[in-house]
């Protein structure tokens, strides 16, 4: 590990991954007080639509999977570039792309019918505490998305060696920390469902 | 440049993959299938358990926690531990049983059956409101406090039939609807405006006193009208026009709007000027939220 930088350091992690993990572990916590919201005004609307109404789990499925696979795809652009094999990379990269924009166009298109079917952030507790924890699980995705996007572009413009290896890493541990928040959605909003 | 956290080739991930897709198809074919049959308890546990094992291999094997550096999987655990105990936290603040306040629960036949469970509803305590949206009537519960058939109203505060505040804690709103105070709670948010004599600002916002009892005697449920869906445009009252807008109410609560509109007809010289005063239900407030009318409309069905 070079050091770069002057005065004592007590470890020989990455400014920006050490960085990176402390920063997952404070969305952990708002997660976690976003998806304890969720479960505390679960079955408390009064008024519908309601959960079960609503869900289509076979759908849902298929958008865990992609996001699933992309982030297959995120650690597999992260090894190509640590072999230098910048081809293999960028192909890599422009799939997870792909695949969380489709994640994204399955969430657009899940809300747009929830809000055609009468579920909009006013009318129940399960609207506003669903829509605020996977707007927000959303929202991450997408600048998830973008980031990549800029790292893929960096690529072109400059040439992109293992030496990058760090921001590319600390993109995939964001991404990956996305994946897994939505393992827990997909159990805890919407197969708890229909047991 | 030491590469001491990623060992191996890319077999390990690919292996993930696959086991993470298969993992998925289970917890699909559980739930989709009832692999476990239907309402088994051992289907929750095993999804739980499915996902916290997906949960682990993406980030000991994907995030490379399990090479890595201690000192991050410990800020990331710590995160997690935190995250737990706001959860544990949130899950006891909201709920404590009461035996004051509590609404009786609608009936189970209203619902789909897996809330049934949760029907011990702090409704006061919570201090939740539930706009029944009249685009959604398909939905629209039984309320609470439609399960009374009786309401006791009067204009009258020293009627029996009325309940006090000091005995009407326990059966808050069930046994009557207890306007008096409410309304006059409710009232503020209309006086900035209407002020609080009900006199209204000449040229501005027109007077409640006695226009509000003559246009309860044109048409009951004119007021209900323009208290939940608004009113725009220029109106005349007693010779003065007026226009101006007023914002539609319906985010208030059924009883709220009931409330204020009774004690606004039952206060100052309106109940001189009104005739036969029948005092409103949150009933009556929710049959008109299904007109699901504009301002606009407010304004032409004006009498």
């Amino acid at each position: 590990m070079s050091m770069t930088s002057h005065g004592y350091r007590s470890s020989n992690i990455k400014d920006p991954k050490l960085l990176m993990w402390i920063f997952l572990a404070s969305d952990c916590m708002f997660f976690g007080s976003l998806i304890g919201t969720y479960l505390v005004y679960r079955g408390r609307s009064l008024v519908g639509p309601y959960p079960q109404d609503l869900f289509d789990i076979p759908l849902t499925t298929i958008s865990t999977f992609v996001l699933l696979m992309s982030s297959f795809l995120m650690v597999m652009a992260l090894y190509y570039l640590r072999k230098n094999k910048i081809q293999s990379f960028r192909l890599a990269t422009f799939g997870v792309i792909i695949f969380g924009s489709i994640f994204l166009g399955f969430q657009v298109f899940e809300f747009s019918h929830f809000a055609h079917e009468g579920l909009t952030l006013q009318q129940n507790l399960f609207g506003s505490s669903f829509y605020v924890l996977t707007g927000t699980h959303g929202i991450h995705v997408a600048i998830g998305v973008l980031w990549l996007i800029s790292l893929l572009i960096t690529s072109y413009i400059r040439p992109m060696t293992s030496k990058d290896e760090v921001y590319l890493d600390v993109a995939a541990l964001y991404w990956h920390f996305v994946d897994i928040v939505w393992i827990v959605i997909f159990t805890v909003v919407y197969l708890i469902e229909f047991i | 440049m030491s590469h001491n956290n990623h060992k191996g080739g890319a077999a390990i991930y690919v292996i993930t993959a696959v086991f993470l897709a298969i993992l998925t198809y289970i917890e699909f074919g559980l739930i989709q299938y009832k692999w476990l049959g239907d309402g088994n308890p051992a289907t929750i546990l095993t999804i739980v358990a499915l996902s916290i094992v997906k949960f682990i291999a993406v980030i000991s094997i994907f995030m490379h926690l399990k090479d890595d550096n201690k000192t991050l999987f410990g800020f990331f655990a710590a995160g997690l531990v935190f995250a737990f105990a706001i959860f544990v936290a949130m899950s006891f603040l909201f709920t404590v049983n009461s035996t004051k306040n509590r609404i009786a629960a609608p009936t189970t036949d209203n619902l789909s059956s897996h809330e049934s469970s949760n029907h011990n509803i702090l409704v006061e305590e919570a201090g939740f409101r539930f706009p029944a949206g009249p685009k959604n009537q398909a939905y629209v519960i039984e309320r609470p406090f439609e399960s009374t058939k009786d309401y006791s109203f009067s204009l009258d505060s020293s009627n029996s039939s009325v309940s006090s505040p000091s005995n009407s804690q326990d059966s808050v709103a069930l046994e009557s609807f207890d306007w008096q105070e409410l309304g006059q709670k409710t009232f503020n948010s209309c006086s900035s405006c209407h002020q609080a004599t009900g006199t209204g600002i000449p040229g501005a916002f027109p007077p409640l006193n006695k226009n509000a009892a003559l246009k309860y005697n044109s048409d009951r449920e004119y007021l209900l009208k323009a208290v939940t869906f608004g009113l725009t445009g220029e109106i005349d009252v007693d010779g003065n026009s007026y226009n101006s807008a007023m914002p539609a109410w319906g985010y208030l609560s059924d009883e709220e709007i009931a409330a204020v509109l009774n004690y606004v007809l039952s206060s100052w010289d309106n109940p001189n000027t009104v005739v036969n005063f029948e005092a409103y239900s949150p009933n009556d407030v929710n049959s008109i939220r299904a007109l699901n009318l504009s301002s606009d409309d407010t304004l032409k069905q004006r009498p």
